[in-house]
């Protein structure tokens, strides 16, 4: 390859997508020669702690399963805590991977494509760590399956009123959805991975999950359809699994819970959340991964500023929160906010979430901040903190503390919440290298196509 | 029975020390090859060879089918010891699946309290009060309502033992015979008893006959927490002691001295009634109540002017109020000829005089919210004479109780709302004092049989009186008990009760009404009846109990039809026209001048107090075994599964300790640490602290719960005590297991309560914005046939917590430990919510208010729910379908009253076949992972339902009572079908008092509540 000047960009377009010039030979090695390397002692370091954390993982849900709901710290009247922090914490993540993908594509952003990928990925691992939780915080898990609208001999069926029966249908469709657009997209890619392999066993693994890929213009035709058709059908996903989440809290009668605002202010936390998540998780992968030039500062960059309005739509929904409280003069809310969150006894998380997520953000309106990879790793990080905050907030502080004073009472985790929040973590982690180790973890095919635009935008220029 | 291993859960006996124990046997000793069995062998009489010889009885014939069902729980591979009779020709009473119900008493201070106890094919599982019983009147209290789990404690002892040896019954009695001949020799000079206080008459009758056979013998009762100061003052009083009895239908303005009486003292039930039959200011004048006590209590609670002092300083406090009174009933009344009449009256025939109180006006002068309350409340009394009490506590010193009955007679409500008779029982001294005598022939070695019925004397006893280690100096102490608990080890032999519900026995109430006590069951275990055991030292124990009992009433009622006034009085329960008649005894005034005048006010000083208080749970320690009362919370504190040191906001301030802070208390070189509790409303520089905990016997449940409090009693100071010395112990920390952490109404329309003139005036201005229909989209459903709906008077609820162990009891509701409500998982389905008002360093009032499911008609509970596992009846009930629900919990944290309660664990799991025959059988034990709440009982409606549809009519109030209603001593709770213009419940729920709680939500709660009613007097506002 030569090393030929870098066309200057025009102003207006920011800095390049792609750093250097390259071939598609070159893209593809590049980009899918860390599946084929050798997983290194840094892959290691941080698999076998992810490894333990899944294991972990296991051994609370089985002691959870053999002893029961009570080895956790929900109470009378704290009745949900952990289980739907960590289920609305990672829902909430899971939401830059569909925003990335199908609303960006539909808005012809180009510079989803280097990230989406990834984003599609963890969308998909933590949407799975999320339905365990709902599933899991039940009395009692094995009858979970009466929330299913399936012919039954009793004769009775979901109750379609309660939003858990419409959180069932959400987040299945989500996942569902999310996972053919991720493997609809992994196909072209896939059968680059099996055309490269170096051994014939991983050709014929990696040519079955490439369904008969050929690449012929046929093949692209109806690809390119199906991805488009798809980004569609996600699209009002991205809206309406959080929004229905939302909903978990806004129909109840709980102070705290019972707001309006309620779709509109969890849809942009999610993307607040699921864009930080990207962040922290691109920022070591491009680095160990050396996909600096597909993802680029300019990508890093973007996010940020993603943060920033979210970060601020978030901020707008506190500031609702409150003043509607204030406003509507209702008693029970105003002790809420002003009192229980503010001063009560978890007044600390109440004021770290603030800090994290209203605070942090503001440091995107300078560009400094906005490219400095450190100080954005730190933000990301925190911004997760806050928003893992927020849904404690709601969640622990609203029913501790609602209409009779008598009911009133203390919430503490156990160990086995903490086991369980960590091992998700680690589950998600596992999943997450799992898929960096076997898997393309940027869009070849979509990055050369990028590449080959921008090129001829180039030499029209 | 089968000759095969015993099912898996059925429980093993105790194995005593032998490796290979035969495979059949036919008493412990033989399993353990015991050599005392080996003598008795030839005598041991074939079972049932005790039953009475003119057949069965009915009662008889069902408490042994009860044994049938309770040894078939009990499998092992022993025979029963009863003759086990088949199910095939079923007793002409009994439908298998129709519970039954029958009359018995229990004794508390040797007073009966009448019960109903609900039966099903012979296994007890409710009690409930009984109609006809004059302290009863068909309410229970929590104490009485644990009788059954009481009963099937499976820690109850099983063995009769002498030493660490199990002996049969019949070696014990042989042996015992043998030792009676020796003290026939010399008339029973060392032969004591130690007894529990009874009104039993035929025990007193075995009494009396064992006195004639052994004259120099002697009974000594004892009661930890005993009436002897009530008596006492009576004695003081009259020269003789009596029983008081308060008429609190006809009292207008009482004044309470430490006197917990309307749950702890006496007839609480009866006075809880009558005092809340005049709190309600739709049915006449309301009374008015002062107290003046140390620890607030349930009648503090209650009280329109309260004052908290030392319990030292009541006695000054009553020598206050009798100058005061002598002063007011000297003034009359300006404009009101009838009092000025009778003013004249009182001085002729009262000496009070009025200077009596100037010495402790001084006491006061620092405080003159005392010298007002005093004053207003003799002034408040002289204006209603008749009908004015003042009443005394039991922790009070009989001199006490002598200024109180002073006042009354100088009022003239003496023999009016203050009567007095003949006690019901004869052991009325039962303190420290009328034991020393015993204690010092104990120590002396004078005493060679000791028979022990009294509760747990060891335990009970003053720390001073070294009980323990006189004990071991007695060879032969025989101690009769439930369980093997700090006495039984100290005691030779051990001689295992039968309980209340499975023995034969009578008893009288406090106006003299005598019950027959029926069992409701045959023996669980080989246990003694008292009358059995009393009667072996007239060798005539194997008669057995109910051979004695119906002798002794056949002598009494020589009636041409015994049985049929038998069956009569079994099934009522009391025999008709017992009650003893009202006497008017002389009071002494010349010796209770002087006596009063001695009421010295306490040493002034920053010295701290300690105050014992009657736990309201276990008591003195007698119910420390049972699992529902530990977990019952405390009505003042809401403490559940522990005592604690309870100390008022300023002590603790002064004392830097906060609640759970472990505080360790010293008395006369004594100590006790104890974890402190900051209570508001208490008396500052008093430390409470609650007997009956720090149990160290053989009961699993009661062990480690609390510390022992007794180990601060001195006999010459049973009570309270000056000269305590608290400090905090550095970094210890002791949480406790309330259910309720916040104290404060916060100014929510939730407990609402109104002075009696601002209802007079503008009756609905609280309420009127509180009920009623609220705009709504959706149409509001029909309920065409019937609609339940319960009405709560928190003006006459005093929180006294029956209620809930009712409920508990009806409703198989699982106890959860500490551990569990320290997390805040209790279950119980209704719980008592206690406010205070004012600010909690001193408050003003305290309101109670019993929180159930409200059975919402637009529940937010049911919209939520994924499964519909909760809905709703076509009659308004919010309908919980435990098989369906998986769990989810939405429904408790969308419940605005938050009364839903989740099977966090399996709380029903580790139960012993002996508990579960506790179960009520008509409604389903709750798994795991499953929420459940109340149904307003719906088990009761559906049989009511069978039975009218039987008789072709609708269900009327007659027909049906809720557990909690029904328990209720002050009908505070109603229940009934609201589509009925004559149900009560209808009714109350029309009243200008009624109110909805969280109205706002428009979530149409069918549980109404009516505001609480105080009568302050306007001179004190």
């Amino acid at each position: 390859m030569s090393a030929a000047p870098e066309p200057a960009a025009p102003d207006l377009e920011g800095a390049p997508l792609i750093l250097g010039e390259h071939t598609s030979e070159s893209l593809n090695k590049s980009l899918l020669d860390h599946v084929w390397r050798k997983a290194g002692p840094g892959w290691w370091a941080l698999f076998l702690p992810a490894l333990g954390g899944t294991g972990l993982l296991a051994v609370c849900i089985t002691y959870l399963l053999v002893e029961g709901t009570g080895v956790w710290g929900n109470n009378q009247p704290v009745g949900w805590a952990f289980d739907i922090i960590n289920f609305v914490w990672w829902i909430g993540i899971g939401h830059a991977g569909t925003l990335i993908s199908a609303i960006l594509l539909l808005f012809q952003q180009k510079w989803r494509t280097s990230i989406n990928r990834f984003a599609e990925a963890m969308t998909l691992f933590a949407v799975l760590c999320a339905a365990l939780y709902p599933t899991l915080h039940t009395g009692r898990p094995w009858f979970d399956y009466w929330l299913l609208p399936y012919p039954s001999t009793l004769g009775v069926g979901p109750n379609f009123k309660s939003p858990l029966v419409w959180d069932v249908f959400a987040i299945s469709t989500y996942l569902t959805v999310s996972f053919l657009f991720w493997y609809v997209g992994l196909i072209p890619d896939l059968a680059a991975l099996r055309d490269s392999s170096p051994t014939r066993r991983k050709r014929i693994v990696y040519g079955i999950l490439s369904l008969g890929w050929r690449g012929s213009g046929r093949h692209w035709h109806n690809y390119k359809i199906a991805y488009l058709l798809l980004a569609g059908l996600s699209t009002p996903l991205v809206v309406s699994v959080h929004t229905i989440v939302s909903f978990d809290f806004a129909t109840s009668v709980i102070p705290g819970w019972h707001a309006t605002i309620f779709p509109p202010y969890f849809v942009a936390g999610a993307v607040f959340s699921g864009f930080a998540m990207v962040v922290t998780l691109a920022i070591p992968a491009r680095k160990f991964l050396g996909l600096r030039h597909v993802i680029t500062d300019r990508h890093l960059e973007n996010m940020n500023k993603v943060m920033l309005a979210t970060g601020l739509i978030v901020g707008y929904g506190y500031l609702m929160e409150h003043f509607v409280a204030w406003y509507g003069g209702n008693q029970y809310e105003s002790w809420l906010f002003f009192v229980n969150r503010a001063q009560g006894p978890f007044h600390g998380v109440y004021w770290l979430m603030l800090f994290c997520n209203i605070v942090i953000p503001q440091l995107f309106w300078f560009k400094k901040a906005r490219t400095n990879i450190a100080w954005m790793w730190i933000a990301s990080i925190l911004i997760n903190v806050g928003m893992w905050c927020e849904r404690f907030i709601i969640i622990v502080t609203s029913l501790q503390q609602d209409y009779l004073p008598s009911s009133w009472d203390a919430y503490s985790p156990t160990w086995v919440d903490w086991g369980m929040y960590i091992g998700t973590l680690g589950f998600f982690c596992t999943l997450f290298l799992l898929f960096l180790k076997f898997l393309p973890a940027v869009a070849v095919s979509e990055v050369k196509e990028l590449s080959h635009e921008l090129k001829a935008e180039g030499s029209h220029g | 029975m089968s000759d095969h291993g015993a099912p898996e859960d059925g429980f093993k006996l105790p194995v005593f020390g032998q490796p290979e124990p035969p495979e059949y046997w036919r008493s412990a000793e033989e399993r353990a090859g015991a050599p005392a069995f080996l003598d008795a062998l030839d005598q041991e009489f074939p079972p049932g060879a005790d039953l009475p010889p003119e057949g069965f009885a009915r009662r008889e014939f069902l408490s042994l089918l009860g044994a049938t069902v309770a040894l078939a729980g009990a499998a092992c591979t022993t025979k029963p010891a009863e003759r086990i009779l088949p199910y095939t020709r079923t007793p002409p009473e009994l439908t298998p699946g129709n519970p039954l119900h029958y009359a018995t008493a229990v004794q508390r201070d040797g007073l009966a309290t009448g019960l109903l106890v609900t039966s099903w094919e012979g296994r007890p599982t409710k009690v409930e009060g009984n109609e006809e019983h004059p302290t009863s009147l068909g309410a229970a209290g929590p104490q009485d309502l644990a009788l059954t789990m009481q009963l099937y404690d499976p820690s109850r002892a099983r063995l009769l033992r002498h030493g660490g040896t199990p002996v049969a019954r019949r070696t014990f009695l042989l042996t015992l015979a043998e030792e009676l001949k020796d003290h026939e020799r010399d008339g029973g000079e060392r032969l004591r008893f130690l007894v529990e206080p009874t009104s039993s008459p035929t025990v007193l009758w075995l009494r009396d006959r064992i006195a004639d056979r052994f004259p120099k013998s002697k009974v000594v009762a004892f009661a930890s927490a005993g009436r002897e100061n009530v008596y006492g003052g009576t004695a003081l009083a009259f020269g003789k002691p009596y029983e008081p009895r308060y008429d609190f239908s006809r009292a207008d303005v009482i004044v309470s001295l430490d006197s917990d009486f309307l749950c702890a003292e006496g007839e609480g039930l009866r006075h809880a009634r009558q005092f809340a039959d005049r709190r309600d200011p739709e049915q006449g004048p309301l009374n008015r109540l002062y107290v003046v006590e140390s620890l607030l209590s349930i009648t503090g609670g209650m009280a329109d002017h309260r004052l908290a002092l030392r319990p030292s300083e009541i006695g000054a406090f009553a020598l206050l109020l009798a100058g005061e009174v002598a002063q007011a009933t000297q003034s009359p009344v300006p404009g009101d000829a009838d009092a000025a009449a009778s003013g004249r009256d009182l001085r002729a025939q009262s000496p009070l005089e009025p200077g009596l109180g100037a010495r402790v006006v001084a006491y006061f002068a620092d405080r003159p919210e005392v010298l007002k309350l005093a004053r207003a409340a003799a002034k408040d009394l002289s204006r209603n004479r008749a009908g004015s009490v003042v009443i005394a506590g039991r922790a009070q010193p009989p001199l006490v109780h002598l200024a109180a009955h002073a006042i009354n007679v100088a009022l003239g409500s003496h023999g009016r709302a203050v009567t007095f008779t003949q006690p019901a029982t004869p052991d009325l001294k039962t303190g420290p004092r009328a034991m020393a005598e015993l204690l010092a022939e104990m120590h002396a070695g004078k005493v060679h049989t000791l028979c022990i019925t009294a509760r747990n004397p060891v335990y009970g006893a003053p720390a001073d009186a070294e009980l323990a280690a006189a004990l071991e100096k007695v060879p032969n102490a025989i101690y009769h008990a439930l369980h093997e608990d700090e006495t039984a080890p100290h005691c030779a032999w051990f001689v295992p009760a039968t309980h209340p519900l499975e023995s034969w026995g009578d008893a009288r109430a406090a106006d003299g009404t005598i019950s027959i006590c029926q069992p409701l069951v045959a023996p669980l275990f080989s246990g003694v009846a008292e009358i059995e055991l009393f009667a072996a030292f007239l060798n005539e124990a194997d008669r057995g109990a109910h051979d004695l009992l119906r002798e002794y009433w056949r002598a009494q009622a020589p009636a041409v039809d015994f049985e049929g006034q038998w069956e009569r009085w079994l099934a009522h329960g009391v025999l008709p026209d017992t009650a003893e008649l009202p006497v008017t005894p002389a009071f002494e005034w010349g010796k209770a001048l002087a006596a009063i005048g001695q009421l010295a006010p306490a040493r002034k000083g920053a010295e701290l107090e300690l105050c014992f208080q009657v736990d309201g749970k276990v008591g003195d320690g007698r119910f420390s075994n049972v699992p529902w009362l530990q977990e019952l919370p405390d009505p003042i504190t809401k403490l559940t599964w522990d005592n604690a040191a309870l100390v008022s906001p300023r002590t603790a301030a002064r004392l830097q300790v906060g609640t759970g802070d472990v505080l360790r208390l010293s008395l006369r070189g004594r100590t006790v640490e104890a974890p402190a509790m900051v209570v508001p409303g208490q008396a500052d520089g008093v430390v409470g602290v609650a007997l009956g905990y720090g149990r160290e016997g053989s009961e699993p449940v009661a062990r480690g719960v609390g510390f022992n409090a007794g180990l601060l009693r001195f006999g010459d100071a049973m009570w309270f005590a000056g000269g305590l010395g608290a400090e905090r112990v550095p970094y210890a920390k002791r949480p406790l297991a309330t259910t309720q952490q916040h104290w404060a109404m916060e100014g929510r329309p939730i407990a609402l309560q109104q002075s009696l003139a601002e209802y007079r005036e503008r009756p609905e201005e609280k309420t009127e914005a509180l009920r009623g229909p609220q705009p709504t989209l959706q149409k509001p459903v029909e309920y065409p046939d019937y609609k339940w709906g319960m009405a709560v008077d928190v003006s006459r609820c005093t929180g006294c917590n029956a209620c809930v162990t009712a409920c508990q009891a009806e409703n198989n509701v699982p106890v959860v430990g500490r551990e569990q409500v320290l997390r805040s998982r209790e279950m119980h389905w209704l719980r008592i919510d206690r406010y205070f008002q004012g600010n909690l360093e001193s408050p003003s009032s305290m309101v109670t208010q019993p929180m159930l499911c409200q059975h919402c008609e637009a529940a937010p509970c049911e919209y939520v729910c994924p499964v519909n596992a909760t809905v709703h009846s076509d009659e308004g009930l919010n309908e919980m379908i435990y098989n369906r629900c998986v769990g989810t919990r939405y429904c408790q944290n969308n419940c605005p009253y938050k009364v839903r309660r989740f099977n966090f664990l399996h709380f029903t799991g580790e139960m012993d076949p002996l508990e579960r025959m506790g179960m009520n059988p008509d409604v389903t034990v709750r798994a795991r992972g499953v929420m459940e709440k109340c149904t307003y009982c719906v088990q009761r409606i559906e049989r009511a339902r069978i039975t009218t549809r039987l008789e072709g009519r609708p269900i009327r109030d007659a027909d049906l009572k809720t557990a909690c209603q029904q328990a209720c001593p002050t009908t505070a709770i109603v229940f009934g079908n609201l589509n009925d213009p004559e149900s009560q419940v209808a009714k109350l729920q029309e009243r200008p008092r009624r109110y909805d709680v969280l109205h706002e939500l428009n979530t149409r709660p069918r549980t109404a509540y009516l505001t609480r009613i105080k009568n302050p007097n306007p001179e004190l506002e």
